[in-house]
């Protein structure tokens, strides 16, 4: 039960850390998702909203804390799921209503835009490490290959929140490669995000380094997917697995956080009365970008008022489930 | 092309966006910052760069194409055409262009922007102009 304790607290705070640096991953013109005039940050008028947020998250924490402690310790691995998503959807609650707050001190913003006239570019030459994350699975495999008589006829896949077995799977071709070639699918997945953001976007340095970033995960997911793939034969501590996701969500949050506040932050105009929900969900139909760089965070959000985001998406949704669908018979 | 020429439009003004693309890529083509043989972005390209409908880059681009200037092939890239030295516009063109520029004078006066300002600023944009 002490596992289930601590799992839900690591959460718990990882969510309540991300909600209150969600303010700050924003650039300086940008206040919880509402163009505003630069130094408004610093108006005892936008401290006001800030500090409202702040005590709004803080409390839904202490709330759902204490709430955890009052459930049976029998329902706990029913309840932790539940109150993380009560702790994600009320905060979500609290951002939206800092924007609407926010709205009442909106900036107009210029409406001039530039178009550089050189040719259309090519992708950057760095994606060729693409390949590396590809070359690491195919190690994997070549060694789960290599090694074939040593795996047992069944071997345990999944864990409960006390780290007991509570998920199996057989030694066959599936059950054995399944997650080199599920890495392998979703690698290719997020490159093909990548490429795509790329080319419906609009021209900007934050290309290249969305692209980076994308590229960085999908060395992130190798390493994830060669560790699970290794499960036949190695019991690697699952503490590991989890310490790297958080140290690379760690890294990656710290890292936007840097880039959206450098002095030279390219701001992507993009009107205000298009950014829905929280200046977080953009709909414009009158804009043909697919991909538009996000108010909240670092990086891209789809324009939903383009039809072809909707294909896109639409697609990528499609293919995650049919990876899923081919990689879950596999387990027993 | 030399450097990475730029082109810049008011999504607030009230010239239509596709007249604002064809005088900026004019000014380029006169100023020789694109040359010809040239090739120009695509609708595409330059639409999603600007926030604007295809339409309203493929309108500019036609109509770049009716003054001479660009070459247009159905799936190729725009490309800029060599149109030599037009020859001297007709006197009926040339009463058009002193109607408009009447107006923008007018415009630059009722501004406030004084009438030896406006005549330096037209004299000297006519030679940086120059072929």
């Amino acid at each position: 039960m002490t596992a289930l304790w601590i799992t839900f607290a690591v959460n718990c705070i990882f969510v309540t850390a991300l909600m209150l640096l969600m303010p700050y991953i924003s650039r300086p013109n940008v206040f919880f998702g509402v163009h505003v005039a630069p130094g408004f940050r610093r108006t005892p008028e936008a401290r006001l909203i800030l500090r409202q947020y702040r005590l709004g998250v803080l409390a839904i924490t202490a709330v759902l804390f204490v709430a955890f402690a009052l459930f049976p310790q029998k329902s706990w691995p029913a309840a932790l799921p539940i109150l993380l998503v009560v702790q994600l959807v009320s905060s979500a609650t609290f951002f939206v209503r800092a924007n609407r707050q926010a709205r009442a001190y909106f900036a107009p913003q210029s409406g001039l835009r530039e178009a550089d006239l050189r040719g259309d570019d090519g992708l950057p030459a760095f994606l060729w490490f693409a390949v590396v994350p590809y070359l690491i699975l195919g190690a994997v495999a070549f060694y789960l290959h290599q090694h074939w008589d040593a795996i047992p006829a069944r071997f345990p896949v999944h864990w409960d929140a006390n780290w007991n077995p509570n998920g199996w799977s057989a030694k066959s071709f599936r059950g054995v490669y399944g997650p080199v070639f599920f890495g392998s699918g979703l690698i290719t997945l997020i490159l093909g995000l990548g490429i795509v953001t790329f080319f419906g976007s609009r021209r900007s340095n934050t290309r290249r380094s969305v692209l980076a970033i994308i590229l960085a995960t999908s060395f992130f997911l190798a390493l994830v997917f060669s560790t699970v793939g290794l499960l036949p034969l190695h019991r690697p501590h699952i503490w590991i697995t989890f310490a790297l996701a958080l140290v690379f969500a760690a890294v990656l949050i710290f890292w936007s956080i840097r880039k959206v506040a450098e002095p030279d932050s390219e701001t992507e105009i993009t009107p205000d009365s298009f950014w829905y929900a929280a200046g977080s969900i953009y709909c414009n139909p009158g804009d043909p970008a697919i991909f538009v760089q996000k108010r909240i965070g670092y990086g891209y959000t789809l324009n939903f008022g383009n039809r072809w985001s909707w294909v896109f998406m639409i697609g990528f949704i499609v293919a995650i489930i049919a990876l899923v669908t081919l990689v879950a018979r596999t387990t027993h | 092309m030399s450097a990475t020429p730029k082109i810049r439009i008011d999504l607030n003004s009230s010239i239509p966006a596709y007249r604002q693309i064809v005088d900026a890529l004019r000014v380029l083509f006169v100023e020789g910052r694109i040359l010809p043989g040239d090739s120009l972005p695509s609708v595409r390209r330059i639409a999603l760069d600007l926030g604007v409908h295809f339409n309203t880059v493929g309108e500019a681009y036609r109509q770049l194409a009716l003054e001479g200037w660009i070459d247009l092939q159905q799936g190729k890239s725009a490309v800029v055409r060599d149109r030599g030295v037009p020859p001297p516009a007709p006197v009926e063109q040339v009463k058009q262009f002193r109607s408009r520029l009447r107006a923008f004078v007018a415009e630059a006066r009722s501004s406030g922007i004084a009438s030896a300002r406006i005549a330096e600023e037209l004299k000297s944009l006519a030679q940086e102009l120059l072929p």
